[in-house]
């Protein structure tokens, strides 16, 4: 921190944030982030975008407080995020697996909620429950090297949420996700959003985020670009995107003759593909999907 | 303290090849000597030599085993803050524990880890010992080294010569005994002596070739020690204090106990070290300049009196040397505890004053 902040309205605030890696030895520097505002109200859910090497990572841990920005400062929750009262009420996913490999899934997470405060009945209960969200149970005792790359992610997203955050900094969770982790994280940030936590997602992939980000904030370069809603964002207003359920096939050539007569040019059209999930659900897979390598 | 977070880090600084490794070295190191006395006839002139197999065995266990469980605990005790540095601080340090916390229950581990590998000598080592052999110490009941008297510096006889020494006042057992440590010297007519030691009555003769101990029967409450050089070349008195006086010994498990607390707080020093420095350096170069400043350590306090309290230092030789010799280690001195205490404290603050951040300044991602 390298000025005293105000007290903040947002549940993560950052003012002028900056980090620099030095070389080797010390020579050599390299800017990862540059003066980066960013402010977050409690309840949003904000996805951080841009392409690999851009920061993102960078910034989510020094909004987690891992690590410990060159210039500007960070506030969560009002306080700075190495604040063991903040760190009690926030959850970092990693990218990576940065997890002990040789535990297994059950006892890591017995070893964060442990480390978090969390009573011992209350723990074996919801690691229990946790993993059944996210489709480990099954997989509990196998130690985590083991893992394949979804159930890494799905087991980071675990120990995320497992003591309820107020506030959820994710580094690519969807990362590996097969389509029913796509699921899981689906309704494990629905229910975070369902209790008011504050949510932070980064990707370089923004199609992963639209649906379940109110805002996005593009980051390029160690720079905040832009930041909006999806529509701001990505949307292109020259072009018009039309989505119809039932629609016959001479209902559909008499639209795209309509299209033409007005003047404007019709893009593409055609069927639109079925998520995978849908699939999922109408064929039984052969092998176990969710057991260990 | 965090069990979990201790659990782990006890199983990092002790892992299955580290355990797997010390075990079989010292089963190596122990299996390697003979396997039973043997009483072996030198020469007519010379009294028998026996040799005590059996504490020889144990003795170079625990060396060999020592020798391996050092270079893994230094090793694997600095990989432990290198890996929170690598990646693993993403989640430490976002869990609520605070960082001093963490950094207790690693080193905690980390220790006890250590410590683990010097059970494993303990139980393989001492099962060579004391009880599977048939050399003279082993006859009799269990002796600890009860005072040690004597200039502090290394004399000669010459033939007719002798030396006395007072004991002090001290009620001892009938079990106890009394030596001196004697070897041949140059400047008379042959190369071996003979000696003759005299303790309150009792007499005891030897021919002397090489280093060796004349043993008597202690005088009961202090008294008077006389050798007297009574062959015909030049008998040297080793100092410093060469007169030592043992007493019968209650130590559990034939002293491999008592010698196991000293390689536990050896090895448990190392590791505090190498924790320490392994948060400030890469785990090579902290474990190899953990081994260069107990070695360092060790040179530089030869010659004091402090020899004593590094651990792993002169008093963990001589406990080895007392296995070998069938008796039992003198308890662990409190200044050899406190050190190690000194080296657990100097690691934890090394560690946590590292801990500003999880991440090191030239790592980036």
């Amino acid at each position: 921190m390298t000025s005293p902040a105000p007290p903040s309205q947002f549940a993560v605030e950052a003012r002028g944030l900056g980090r620099v890696f030095r070389g080797g030895l010390g020579w050599r520097r390299r800017t990862a982030l540059c003066g980066v505002d960013l402010t977050i109200r409690g309840g949003e859910t904000l996805g951080i975008v841009g392409p690999n090497g851009s920061g993102k990572s960078t910034l989510l841990r020094l909004l987690s407080g891992v690590d410990r920005p060159s210039t500007g400062w960070v506030e969560v929750l009002g306080h700075p995020p190495t604040a063991r009262a903040v760190r009690r009420r926030l959850a970092f996913l990693p990218d990576g697996s940065p997890f002990p490999p040789e535990l297994s899934a059950r006892r890591v997470l017995d070893l964060i909620a442990s480390l978090g405060g969390m009573a011992r009945p209350e723990r074996r209960l919801r690691i229990g429950e946790m993993l059944e969200r996210v489709g480990l149970s099954g997989a509990g005792e196998a130690p985590i090297r083991t893992y394949s790359r979804g159930m890494h992610r799905r087991f980071g997203l675990a120990q995320a949420f497992l003591h309820d955050p107020e506030v959820v900094l994710l580094d690519e969770p969807t990362a590996g996700l097969d389509a029913p982790g796509f699921a899981v994280l689906a309704d494990l940030l629905g229910a975070a959003r369902g209790r008011g936590a504050t949510v932070v997602l980064a990707s370089h992939v923004a199609s992963d985020l639209i649906e379940h980000c109110g805002r996005l904030a593009l980051l390029v370069g160690g720079e905040v670009q832009r930041v909006g809603t999806p529509d701001e964002l990505l949307g292109d207003p020259e072009v018009l995107q039309l989505r119809i359920r039932g629609l016959s096939e001479e209902g559909a050539s008499a639209l795209e003759q309509q299209v033409e007569r007005s003047g404007a040019e019709l893009l593409e059209s055609g069927p639109t593909h079925r998520p995978l999930q849908e699939l999922y659900k109408t064929r039984e897979p052969r092998g176990g999907g969710s057991g260990p390598r | 303290m965090n069990l979990a977070l201790l659990r782990l880090s006890a199983r990092r600084a002790a892992p299955t090849v580290a355990l797997l490794g010390v075990a079989a070295i010292t089963l190596l190191a122990a299996a390697g000597q003979p396997g039973r006395a043997e009483i072996v006839e030198v020469s007519p002139r010379f009294e028998e030599v026996i040799v005590s197999a059996g504490e020889l065995a144990a003795s170079t266990a625990w060396i060999a085993g020592l020798v391996v469980a050092s270079a893994f605990t230094v090793l694997f005790a600095a990989r432990i803050p290198d890996r929170w540095f690598q990646h693993e601080g993403d989640w430490l340090g976002t869990s609520g524990a605070s960082r001093s916390s963490i950094v207790r229950a690693g080193l905690a581990g980390t220790v006890a880890g250590a410590a683990a590998l010097s059970v494993i000598i303990g139980l393989i080592a001492g099962s060579w010992g004391r009880a599977g052999s048939a050399g003279p110490a082993s006859e009799g009941p269990l002796l600890e080294l009860a005072m040690l008297a004597g200039p502090s510096r290394s004399f000669v006889l010459m033939p007719g010569e002798r030396f006395e020494q007072a004991l002090p006042e001290r009620t001892l057992p009938p079990e106890a005994r009394v030596r001196v440590r004697v070897a041949p010297a140059l400047g008379a007519e042959g190369p071996t002596t003979e000696a003759l030691i005299e303790s309150a009555g009792q007499t005891s003769e030897l021919k002397v070739a090489r280093q060796a101990w004349l043993e008597v029967q202690a005088p009961s409450s202090g008294g008077l020690i006389a050798v007297t050089n009574i062959g015909s070349g030049a008998l040297a008195l080793m100092g410093p204090d060469p007169v030592e006086v043992w007493r019968p010994s209650s130590a559990l498990g034939n002293g491999h106990l008592r010698l196991g607390v000293q390689a536990a707080l050896h090895l448990a020093f190392l590791a505090a070290l190498a924790f320490g420095l392994g948060a400030w350096m890469g785990p090579g170069i902290a474990a190899c300049l953990s081994l260069a400043l107990w070695l360092g350590a060790r040179m530089a306090l030869a010659s004091t009196g402090a020899a004593d309290a590094l651990p792993g230092g002169a008093a963990l030789g001589a406990a080895i040397d007392a296995i070998a010799e069938g008796r039992s280690p003198q308890l662990v001195r409190p200044a050899l505890a406190l050190t190690a205490a000194g080296a657990v404290l100097a690691g934890f603050a090394l560690a946590r004053t590292s801990l500003g951040t999880w991440r090191r300044e030239s790592r980036s991602s």
